[in-house]
């Protein structure tokens, strides 16, 4: 027999040395990315949940004992919670850095610099997502997460952990490439992939996490700009949660029915099934007018709260709203004491029947964001943006009655324990 | 001229007449068989000629006839090990001429045992071999361990070889075991026990080499039975049955229990101040608690059981043939109940074995088995509500089981699980395998001392499987049903073809050599459909779903290619030096690494037949010594693993999604095992037959998954690092006590001590070892693998109520925060001594037999235990019940209690991983016991039969566990993890069989 009779077949993958060449190959690795950002310890849940039930926002019931410990602000360095979304977005990380660093035929088309911009913006989200879960910004020290901008570099196969500036930069760098060299007219039109609006919506929210002001305004107003979004009116906005790509959706990732995540996703943990354990809190349903229209996305049932957006384990998860963009533009404003910050404030309250604001200022930007962007994944960060303590609003929150203080150690979830055994160069968290 | 020959044959041992012995001229198709008072006669032409007599059991006679007219004999049993022969599937050795290590396992020890698979019948009937059942469900796969652990990521499980051919083992399910749920079918399991004549298990590098990269886990040479000359010889056997758990398993709280703790862990956490508050608490809707309504009290154990559960066995086989010719057909028809509700396995299986002797060079052997096995599984392990052994440990008693019109309560259930009654009802889980396994081989001799053989197997296995979820309650409720259907072929073929050449030199020396080319490839396939939305109860295929969303097609092969080289040499005929050599390529390396080199060399010497030992003689009636060495390799990784890949199965949006799945590793090559085997083989007076062995096998160059750093995007990779040593006694001894005419009694023993240890693991840059851990186990150095390695549970604070762990290791300073808790090692998963003891007592017909498995050494994990002894943490919210066990709790200062202090939604992480989870895995059981009764020949004859046997048979009808905290069955998974499994069966049954 030959050689032959000893190579193996392969079905459903490609040896890598050998396949990355053209822009195909490059786009199916951005799809990709999305796919891994799909994941539910990713976009699909974790990321978005962690947000809320560590926030004033929401908590766990515990029903399938799901999101008990970040509830409890008790995540070891060996749980799940610390262990999956540490590795699903540095695999995330994985494509962009193939597309970005990957020389092919007709490298420097449009076309492909459109791709490749597109991994920038990708790999800048990820780093902001891995920065504001493990960072230790909000924890009083100054390490951020290990930076890797190549795939497969042996001499950086254990990186340590860059400081929480570096990274800051390494997202604003990223975010700057990416604008730089995607063209608008390459935009597909779909909120489902990046875009060029996309980018500056994440460029403005990039800009008021390291409180540039300026630059924060700058980016969201391109977005206003552009004219592509409108914010979803009163009538429309209950009904804009089941509807995919909407006019006020800039960015969202796609869940068909053929490819969703059934019971471990969204609408699983939010909803009455046999998980739901997220539970609203009375606090978050109770700051809505009764006329607003956002309290018809929650339902109270003998006093308990869900919220009803993400109605179907099949609708597309909202990573951008233009409503953020807007709140995005008038905080900036804000801070720059533009007079054009309560128009920017107000224009979300009007289009859902509440009642306005008559001054813009930091607490009621940071209201009307936690009232308009409630469980989709901003509350914590929001709070710790500002400095803000977690404090305890329900009896159904499990962590101490005193809340939790910012500055205090828990607000970082731990490196993973997996990645301190494997990685002699990094340092946990405490 | 004609003449008559007659006689009479009797038995050795007591004088008996021995009828239904078959008698044939040697050379001719004429013969008969014994009458019941062992009588006989033939005519025959022939001046001389020989008489060939051969009965199952007895030593074959041959005895010249000469011109006699009357020839008795007499014919004792087949006991004598020492001058048995060993099946090694590449061909029949002397066992005196045979270096290596292995066990016989006889027809007797699996024939009619209540066993779906046939390795249970192993289990304590081969010294060194373990055995854990992965799941109790009729026909899952079985872990089988030789001599320990081999390697820490590449695969444990042994060859298996049938009649001469690898054949496939494991599972042939749809290779993403979590999308389905449920337990490995075993492909093992379609094999009829019945149609088994013996097992041979070789264990050492002399007879594994043989094997390559296959056999370096050991090798289960299973030899199905086969013709015999005589008159045809029609056999049936029928065996019926009852099913339970062989262990009980740990008992709940019950409902006053549970509403007691209720009230009590909500004045512990401070939200009541006595129980009228805690009451009215419960009582508010708002609360949203579970409430008991003082009548309601399910034990959720007596729900998922099923009660009349059974097992039955049905058998009828014909065996026949001339000395030139013979055949061996069966048919076989095996059903067994599974313990829990909706469980079950049915198997049919049909088996043709041929011979024939075309000519006096060309000889010609086939078998042809087909089998059809049904098993209906459920759901197990993990978190999978639909689980019955889950509804068993986590449903609350204050929940009803059934309604009041009998129908299964799917309402206002407090937890999340489902009723399992209804799911076992209203779900499928459903596999359909079917094999049709063939081995020809035809062999030619070429010259007198040189013969061809070539040799082919083809397995072929197809399982069908059909999981449904359905509409109504359960996991398919949210997407209105849901069912997934796939369709996997494993097709395997091997080809060898042998020279064998005897070279006798002179009277004292002799070589025999043997020459293989050898192939073997292995291709699977296999195609999934799945989906969601049904329209109506009753459809359960992907087909009448609504949203078809699994649509799934993939092959993965795998093939071998090998040369061997094999000599024997015999001195005097009682010193043997054998080698092995042997060249090996592998698909699974990347091409540079496909090659390697086995090879093992082995010596024995019946030292018995020397001149110094004749004064010895007379009580020390064998001994023989043996040694062997060898290195083989371990190929059992997963395929394709050397390659860097790119994985296309991602899907966004309708369109397909590419990513980087496996970092690779080009260098990627064998695992080796070196092994060292020394055995001393002795028969004493003619009634005793021992071995004692020891064992030395070093495992370098392991496969190891290093854990990379997560920021590279991925979790690990495999590189050949590391080194483990197995080493250990086997002991088996086998004694005739009493050889009386009417009374026998023979006792069989066999214990195998076992040490293993990880020798060398690779260091990262801080100095720190590199190996697989977990939570709850690490891979370390001067450790067993996969050593426990977690905190060390110290009690309950009798002061406080609060949980205790060291600080340190296992003594010294306290603290009640496990984050404070060290970790230490604390044993090992794998049984470090274990053994089996049988006895027989025959007295006239009636027989006793017994034997007991033994297992110490090892411990046990309760995995879910963080749930089900939570001290108030999970269970009055509606997430799981308690043990029983969690009564005995702290409850005021100065209790001495079992559990802490019992707090609603308890903080205090008392039941994170530590060893209060981790039990003593020592255990007895007593595997089988059967009482039977041969009745007389002469009665039996009166109505035509030549022998029936009626039965009584239970197996696993006792185990002792050690450890009186561990309620749950000891034999566990290998892992050592009790998980949320099916657990072992208890069988009680009864049996006849006869012949005719």
């Amino acid at each position: 027999c030959s050689e032959d009779f000893l190579d193996p077949e392969l079905s459903r993958s490609k040896d890598f040395t050998t396949s990355v060449n053209t822009i195909e190959d490059l786009q199916g690795l951005i799809l990709g990315a999305y796919d891994r950002m799909n994941a539910s310890t990713y976009y699909g849940r974790d990321y978005v949940v962690f947000a809320e039930v560590r926030s004033d926002n929401a908590f766990s019931n515990g029903n399938s004992g799901r999101f008990v410990s970040p509830g409890q602000f008790v995540v070891s360095a060996t749980d799940a919670y610390a262990d999956d979304t540490w590795q699903q977005i540095y695999s995330v990380i994985a494509n962009t850095n193939i597309v970005i660093n990957s020389q092919i035929e007709g490298d420097e088309t449009d076309e492909v610099q459109y791709v490749k911009g597109q991994a920038y913006a990708i790999r800048a989200l990820a780093y902001m997502d891995l920065l504001r879960l493990y960072g230790q910004q909000y924890t009083g020290g100054n390490l951020g997460v290990p930076i890797v901008t190549e795939f497969k570099n042996d001499n950086n196969k254990f990186p340590s952990r860059a400081t929480v500036a570096e990274v800051w930069n390494q997202v604003g760098e990223d975010l700057e490439k990416a604008a730089a060299i995607m063209k608008p007219s390459l935009d597909s039109g779909s909120p489902t992939e990046m875009t060029t609006s996309a980018v500056f919506a994440l460029q403005s929210r990039y800009y008021l996490n390291v409180e540039d002001w300026q630059n924060a305004a700058i980016a969201a107003k391109k977005v206003i700009d552009s004219q592509n979004y409108d914010i979803a009116p009163a009538s429309e906005f209950a009904k804009s949660w089941s509807v995919n790509e909407g006019s006020n959706s800039v960015f969202e990732l796609a869940f068909t029915d053929a490819d969703n995540l059934g019971n471990t996703s969204l609408f699983y943990i939010y909803h009455e099934t046999n998980y739901g354990d997220i539970e609203v809190t009375s606090d978050l349903y109770d700051s809505y007018d009764a006329a607003d229209v956002r309290k018809t996305v929650y339902t109270d049932v003998e006093g308990v709260i869900r919220t009803a957006k993400y109605p179907s384990f099949y609708d597309n998860v909202r990573v951008i709203r233009y409503e953020e963009v807007v709140l995005n533009y008038a905080e900036a404003l804000t801070h720059l004491n533009d007079p054009n910050a309560l128009t920017y404030l107000n224009m979300i309250p009007q289009n859902r029947g509440a009642s306005t604001y008559a001054i813009a200022n930091v607490d009621n930007v940071l209201q009307e964001r936690r009232k308009e962007l409630a469980m989709e994944g901003f509350r914590f960060f929001d709070l710790m943006r500002y400095g803000r303590d977690i404090v305890k609003v329900d009896q159904g929150q499990t962590f101490a009655d005193g809340g939790i203080s910012f500055g205090s150690p828990e607000l970082a979830f731990p490196i993973p324990q997996r990645e301190l055994n494997a990685n002699p160069n990094i340092e946990p968290n405490q | 001229q004609e003449r008559t020959i007659s006689g009479k044959v009797t038995s050795s041992e007591d004088g008996s007449p021995l009828p239904g012995v078959n008698v044939v001229i040697k050379g001719t198709t004429s013969g008969t068989v014994t009458d019941i008072d062992g009588n006989y006669r033939v005519s025959t032409t022939q001046g001389d000629g020989t008489l060939v007599f051969t009965f199952i059991g007895l030593q074959t006679l041959e005895v010249e006839m000469g011109s006699r007219s009357t020839i008795d004999v007499q014919m004792s049993s087949d006991i004598r090990q020492l001058n048995e022969v060993v099946v090694t599937g590449y061909g029949e050795r002397e066992r005196n001429s045979f270096t290596g290590a292995f066990s016989n396992v006889g027809a007797e020890a699996i024939q009619n045992k209540p066993f779906a698979t046939v390795e249970q019948a192993l289990q304590g009937n081969v010294a060194g071999l373990q055995l854990a059942a992965s799941s109790g469900t009729p026909g899952a796969v079985q872990n089988i361990r030789i001599r320990g652990v081999s390697s820490l990521t590449a695969s444990n499980e042994p060859l298996f070889v049938i009649d001469g051919v690898p054949v496939i083992s494991g599972s042939n399910n749809r290779d993403v075991i979590n999308e389905t749920g449920t337990a490995d079918l075993g492909v093992l399991a379609s094999i009829n026990n019945n149609d088994i004549e013996s097992i041979t298990v070789l264990k050492d590098a002399s007879a594994t080499a043989l094997y390559g990269a296959r056999g370096s886990n050991g090798v289960i040479i299973i030899t199905t039975k086969r013709g015999q000359a005589g008159t045809p010889t029609l056999s049936f056997s029928a065996q019926t049955g009852f099913v339970s758990r062989a262990v009980k398993g740990p008992k709940m709280l019950n409902s006053a229990q549970w509403q007691e703790l209720q009230y009590e862990s909500l004045i512990n956490a401070g939200y009541a101040a006595d129980l009228d508050e805690a009451a009215a608490l419960v009582a508010d809707p708002s609360n949203g608690l579970p409430q008991w309504n003082g009548q309601t009290n399910t034990d959720w154990r007596d729900v998922v059981a099923n009660d009349d559960a059974m097992t039955h066995n049905y058998d009828l086989s014909m065996r026949g043939g001339s000395d030139k010719s013979n055949y061996y057909a069966s048919l076989g028809y095996f059903k067994q109940d599974g313990i829990n509700i909706g469980s079950n396995m049915e198997r049919i299986t049909g088996k043709l074995n041929y011979n024939n002797q075309l000519s006096k060079k060309l000889n010609f052997n086939t078998s042809l088995t087909g089998s059809y096995l049904l098993q209906n599984g459920q759901l197990e392990g993990s978190a999978y509500y639909g689980n019955p052994d889950a509804a068993y440990l986590f449903m609350l008693p204050i929940d009803r089981a059934y309604n009041d019109d009998g129908t299964p309560n799917i309402d206002n259930l407090s937890t999340s699980n489902f009723n399992p009654v209804f799911i076992a009802q209203n779900d499928i889980n459903r596999r359909i395998q079917s094999r049709i396994l063939n081995n020809t081989s035809l062999s030619y001799e070429i010259l007198p001392k040189l013969k061809y053989t070539t040799m082919i197997g083809v397995d072929y296995v197809v399982t069908e499987e059909l999981y449904y979820r359905n509409r109504e309650h359960g996991d398919g409720v949210p997407t209105q049903g849901r069912s997934d259907s796939y369709y996997n072929r494993n097709f395997n073929w091997d080809w060898k073809n042998m020279l064998d050449y005897s070279w006798k030199v002179n009277e004292s020396n002799k070589f025999d050599f043997k020459f293989v080319y050898e192939s073997q490839k292995n291709r699977y396939f296999t195609m999934g459909a799945g989906g969601y939305g049904f329209a109506a109860n009753g459809l359960v295929y992907p087909e009448t779903a609504g949203t078809p969303d699994n649509v799934s097609s993939y092959t993965t092969d795998w093939s071998i290619n090998s040369i061997m080289a094999l000599v024997n040499y015999t001195y005097k005929g009682n010193i043997f030096l054998d080698a092995t050599v042997r060249r090996e390529g592998n698909s699974r390396f990347a091409e540079g690494n496909r090659w390697g080199t086995f090879y093992s060399f082995g010596a024995s010497w019946v030292f018995s037949d020397e001149a110094f030992m004749e004064s010895t003689k007379n009580w020390l009636t064998s001994s023989k010594i043996r040694a062997s060495y060898g290195v083989t390799g371990n190929a059992g990784i997963p395929l394709n693993a050397f390659q860097p890949l790119l994985d296309y199965t991602g899907s966004y949006n309708g369109r397909p999604g590419i990513y980087p799945s496996q970092y690779g590793n080009p260098d990627l090559s064998w695992e080796s095992s070196a092994t060292w085997n020394i055995g001393l083989d002795v028969e004493l007076l003619e009634r005793i037959t021992g071995t004692v062995e020891y064992f030395n096998r070093r495992n370098y160059d392991l496969l190891l998954e290093v854990p990379l750093s997560y920021t590279t995007g991925f979790e690990n990779q495999y590189q050949n690092i590391g080194e483990m040593v197995n080493k250990g006694w086997e002991v088996t001894l086998n004694a005739d006590v009493l050889k009386a005419a009417e009374f026998k009694w023979n006792i069989g023993v066999n214990f195998t001590s076992l040490k293993n240890e990880v020798t060398d693991l690779p260091k990262d840059a801080n100095g720190n070892e590199i190996g697989p851990s977990g939570t709850t186990y690490k891979v370390s150095t001067g450790q067993p693998a996969f050593a426990w390695y977690m905190p060390t549970w110290a009690g309950v604070d009798s002061d406080t109520g609060s949980p205790l762990w060291f600080v340190q290791g296992k003594s010294g300073e306290l603290t009640s925060n496990w984050r404070q808790a060290g970790y230490s090692f604390q044993g090992t998963p794998t049984p470090t001594f274990f053994g089996g003891l049988t006895n027989r007592f025959d007295y006239k017909g009636a027989y006793l037999s017994a034997s007991i498995y033994y297992s110490t050494g090892n411990e046990v994990y309760d995995t879910w235990a963080g749930y089900t002894q939570s001290d108030g943490r999970y269970a009055f919210n509606g997430v799981a019940n308690a043990y029983a066990r969690q009564y005995d709790r702290w409850q005021k200062p100065g209790d001495i209690s079992e559990n802490p202090k019992n707090v609603f939604g308890n903080p205090s992480l008392s039941a994170n991983a530590s060893t209060r989870r981790l039990y003593d895995g020592t255990y007895l059981r007593l595997r089988d016991i059967t009482v039977g009764y041969n009745l007389p020949s002469a009665w039996v004859s009166k109505i035509g039969f030549k022998s029936l046997d009626v039965y009584v048979r239970g197996n696993n009808l006792y185990t002792w566990i050690k450890d009186s905290k561990l309620e749950f069955d000891p034999e566990v998974d290998a892992d050592g993890f009790i998980d949320l499994n099916a657990p072992a069966l208890r069988t009680l049954a009864i049996g006849l069989r006869g012949s005719f």
